[in-house]
């Protein structure tokens, strides 16, 4: 047997376990059981104030608020405006048909009749 | 200080004194009374903007008409509608209208009455210097009286071919036989003149 082969089966050779092994790792299987399970990290929610929150909401109620008035008086304009365009061209064509009439009886323009 | 009141007074003032003259207060009480039906039209300011805005947008109009809906300052139309069968109004109303007219510097350009069919209509128009400010027009049958102020810078041929362009037909507008005798205008402007028909 060589040298080698000899210190291999010497470092290789069944020892014992000390007497003790077996108290110490029933010591520490009682020791793991009793520790508290580990809590896998979470991202922490912070709560935010109350009064954050209900301004979120006044800010939300006061733009719809006021969208819904802007519409209302956009709509109230334009059908102001549209009244508006029809008295205008009635009352101008009213004038002008009156004006073009009583400007073709004073010329003698022959009547229709 | 005293003068500054007086400055701002004479700011405050200014716009509605500038309308004054060529204004005609077109409310008449006594045909309101006894009229059936009323149509009211008071255009100035804001609604007179918007309206030739949206009309110069939509009819799409040529330059004169246009010039005419910038020149204009203020639309006032009473129409005083009597029902037929109803006592009507009388001839003093209508001519309570011209006396006070006359009396306020406006000038008739044109006055054409059928006194058979008690219809008649007369333009009258008010000059500040050399310029046309304002035009009225007093429209009256039995069943109708008809009173429109146009404030501005108005051009009676322009005002005609506005009427026009417009497309309103005139039967729609008037309610008596005198719209049947429309013809169509002579190109030139002819000169103001003054015509009544007898009988």
């Amino acid at each position: 047997m060589k040298p080698f082969e000899r210190e291999l089966k010497a470092v290789l050779a069944r020892r014992e376990p000390s007497e003790d092994f077996t108290a110490r790792v029933m010591a520490a299987v009682a020791a793991e059981a009793s520790a508290e399970p580990k809590v896998a990290e979470m991202p922490v929610r912070r709560k935010r104030p109350v009064a954050f929150r209900w301004a979120a909401v006044g800010a939300v109620a006061a733009s719809l608020t006021a969208g819904f008035f802007a519409i209302r008086h956009q709509r109230a304009e334009r059908m102001a405006a549209e009244q508006a365009e029809i008295q205008l061209m009635e009352s101008l064509s009213l004038a002008g048909s009156k004006i073009s009439l009583a400007r073709d009886r004073a010329l003698g323009a022959p009547r229709g009749d | 200080m005293r003068y500054g009141a007086w400055i701002l007074t004479l700011v405050l003032v200014a716009p509605v004194w500038g309308l004054t003259g060529a204004k005609v207060d077109v409310d008449q009480p006594g045909l309101e009374k006894k009229a059936d039906e009323v149509v009211e039209v008071n255009l100035e300011g804001k609604s007179l903007e918007q309206g030739s805005r949206l009309l110069a947008i939509r009819q799409g109009m040529s330059g004169s008409v246009k010039s005419l809906l910038t020149g204009l300052k203020g639309i006032y139309r009473r129409t005083y509608r009597f029902a037929t069968g109803s006592d009507g109004y009388e001839e003093a109303d209508i001519s309570s209208i011209h006396e006070r007219v006359m009396g306020e510097g406006w000038e008739q350009v044109i006055g054409v009455q059928d006194k058979n069919k008690r219809e008649a209509v007369s333009v009258y128009s008010y000059t500040e210097g050399e310029n046309v400010s304002g035009v009225f027009v007093v429209s009256s049958d039995p069943s109708e009286v008809t009173l429109v102020n146009i404030v501005g810078d108005v051009d009676l041929q322009t005002l005609v071919e506005a009427g026009e362009s417009f497309g309103v037909p005139t039967m729609q507008i008037g309610s008596t036989e005198l719209e049947k005798l429309k013809v169509k205008l002579p190109t030139k402007t002819p000169p103001p003149a003054t015509q009544k028909s007898k009988p």
